[in-house]
């Protein structure tokens, strides 16, 4: 069994998107565990993918070749996981804030907390401040995450920070932002609980924000 | 929305005159202070960007009076400065034009390796009537005869991996180069063929005058390796930068977002026909300057949280530093904000900026 899920990490690892699914479709025939075989198989891979991005060893399209190759696999697992046996660490909604369509830092930090376990609520980009509370609210999200590359676009965070204080949010929503032009400086200016400047750093604020909401 | 005040011929005239000469590494009186922006100005008068992408004569009369109010010396990018796409429409794709913002990609000019196969590449007519780009040449002659001065820069290609990616989408292209590098490298031809044909074109209604080339390149380490960077964006320098230079045209390349593992490598070292290097701010200044000091004008890089978010002493501060560094530059050495000048930034931090290079960098 082992030896089955090392398969299927390593075909993550390499973004081998046929070797994925067919490691996946082994690991069913073999009566493996489908959740355990997400979870050690292409989690276990992606973790890997994980480091050797925030040692510069991998680079985004080595992340995103991993990241279809865990997806691939993810969907021939998926169907066949018993109800019950998923668990998430915290719910997070992600974003690029209206005006910009800049979503490569956005979906980085995606499939890194995906990858961590997280169940992360992709809004895409160009997302208006009202979509953004209102889908926060709809999945009780835990954190918002806005991204944003170009200075014209980033009061649109201020003015999600701001909104999430006007409906009684604030505190109970942990807000982070990232991107080229914001700076802690700015997380602080708008009221945002946390800033990173890049997906791995993003992962480790996310911890420390959804540590503090857990210990409440 | 307020008056634009009057500019003053003289005084443009004469600050335009002391970043060329910097430029061509000539002694100049004091370091220029060539901030860009259109977005800075626009909200100072009460205008969206949007008004004034569609109006580029509004464009150029308001950039030049804000920076005239500031002191500011050059109008770096005199035109078109907010179309941070620019050259995205050209080779077919789609972008919305929102209030008070830049334009946005709503959809790629391919979106599978099958269109990019069958892509064939429009001719300059088709690309001319898709596009803005000469909208920025009018305002740019414009501006010239106006105010009886030769603009030093005028923008060809913002964001190349931008535009870049704007043909396929980012996704495909940045997967495309770890799964299927032959077809990224395709995608590359295709952009690098389309916008020396939009370069020509630059060329051919800049005639007489010779502004450098502005060519920017939008992501290197946050997105791909420096060995990606080697190959799929230095050819397209390597193209363009020949093409530049067969027509007497220099270079001011803007490398924007981290290049420090690009710097590390000896990358940049590669860069052709420079006329100005401008790396952002993820690469200290001084690194910059001990590099290349002796090679090519430098263009500073003061961070936008040196004077945004900070106060305006912060301001102040990053740009007497600058142009104590450099004053080292044998080559010459222009004060600039790491990239476009924050639309919310206080106006009073532009005056701080001013300042510091009037009682600092006087040469």
């Amino acid at each position: 069994m082992q030896e089955i899920f090392e398969e299927l990490s390593k075909a993550v690892i390499a973004g081998d998107e046929n070797g994925a699914k067919k490691n996946a479709e082994i690991a069913l025939k073999s009566n493996v565990d489908a959740y355990e075989a997400i979870i050690k198989g292409c989690n276990g891979g992606m973790k890997i993918v994980g480091q050797k991005f925030a040692s510069h060893e991998y680079f985004l399209p080595e992340v995103l070749a991993s990241a279809s190759a865990m997806y691939a696999a993810v969907d021939i697992l998926k169907p066949h996981i018993k109800i019950g046996k998923v668990e998430g660490h915290g719910k997070i909604l992600i974003g690029t804030v209206e005006g910009d369509t800049h979503d490569i830092g956005k979906n980085i930090v995606k499939i890194i907390l995906e990858t961590a376990g997280y169940e992360v609520h992709d809004a895409g980009r160009d997302v208006p401040k009202k979509e953004f509370i209102k889908k926060a609210t709809e999945i009780g999200a835990d954190i918002i995450a806005m991204s944003a590359l170009l200075t014209t676009t980033i009061p649109v965070m201020k003015s999600v920070a701001s909104s999430l204080d006007d409906f009684g949010m604030k505190g109970k929503i942990k807000v982070i932002i990232g991107g080229s032009p914001t700076s802690p400086g700015y997380a602080k200016e708008i009221g945002a609980d946390a800033w990173a400047p890049d997906a791995t750093k993003a992962v480790k604020e996310i911890e420390r924000l959804l540590e503090g909401i857990q210990k409440k | 929305m307020a008056v634009i005040p009057t500019i003053s011929k003289k005084r443009l005239k004469e600050s335009c005159n002391r970043a060329a000469a910097a430029r061509r590494g000539e002694k100049v009186d004091r370091i220029p202070n060539v901030i860009w922006s259109n977005g800075a100005p626009s909200r100072l008068y009460g205008y969206t960007l949007n008004k004034i992408m569609d109006d580029f004569i509004l464009s150029a009369d308001l950039m030049l009076s804000a920076y005239e109010a500031w002191e500011w010396d050059v109008p770096l990018f005199l035109c078109g400065e907010a179309l941070q796409n620019i050259g995205s429409e050209d080779i077919g794709a789609k972008l919305s034009y929102r209030e008070d913002n830049y334009p946005v990609l709503v959809e790629p000019a391919c979106k599978t390796a099958e269109e990019v196969e069958k892509y064939e590449i429009p001719d300059i007519s088709e690309m001319r009537k898709r596009g803005v780009m000469d909208r920025q040449f009018e305002a740019y002659n414009y501006t010239r005869k106006k105010y009886d001065f030769e603009p030093p820069l005028i923008p060809v290609t913002l964001a190349t991996s931008t535009i870049a990616g704007n043909f396929v989408s980012h996704e495909n292209l940045l997967t495309w180069m770890a799964t299927d590098p032959s077809l990224a490298k395709k995608v590359h031809e295709i952009h690098t063929e389309l916008m020396s044909m939009r370069m020509k074109h630059a060329i051919e209604q800049l005639d007489p005058t010779r502004p450098g080339l502005v060519f920017a390149t939008d992501f290197a380490d946050e997105v791909m390796s420096p060995k990606h960077w080697e190959k799929y964006v230095l050819p397209i320098y390597d193209e363009w930068a020949k093409v530049a230079k067969e027509n007497g045209f220099e270079i001011f390349y803007h490398l924007c977002g981290d290049h420090r593992l690009v710097f590390k490598e000896g990358l940049v070292d590669r860069l052709k026909n420079i006329g100005v290097l401008h790396l952002a701010s993820e690469t200290d200044i001084k690194d910059v300057v001990e590099r290349f000091g002796g090679k090519c004008p430098i263009a500073g890089n003061m961070s936008i949280e040196s004077y945004r978010f900070g106060t305006a002493m912060d301001a102040y501060d990053e740009a007497k530093r600058q142009v104590e560094i450099g004053k080292q530059c044998e080559k010459g050495f222009w004060l600039v904000a790491e990239c476009d000048y924050a639309v919310d930034t206080p106006p009073g931090h532009a005056y701080a900026i001013s300042k510091a290079v009037f009682e600092h960098g006087t040469l």
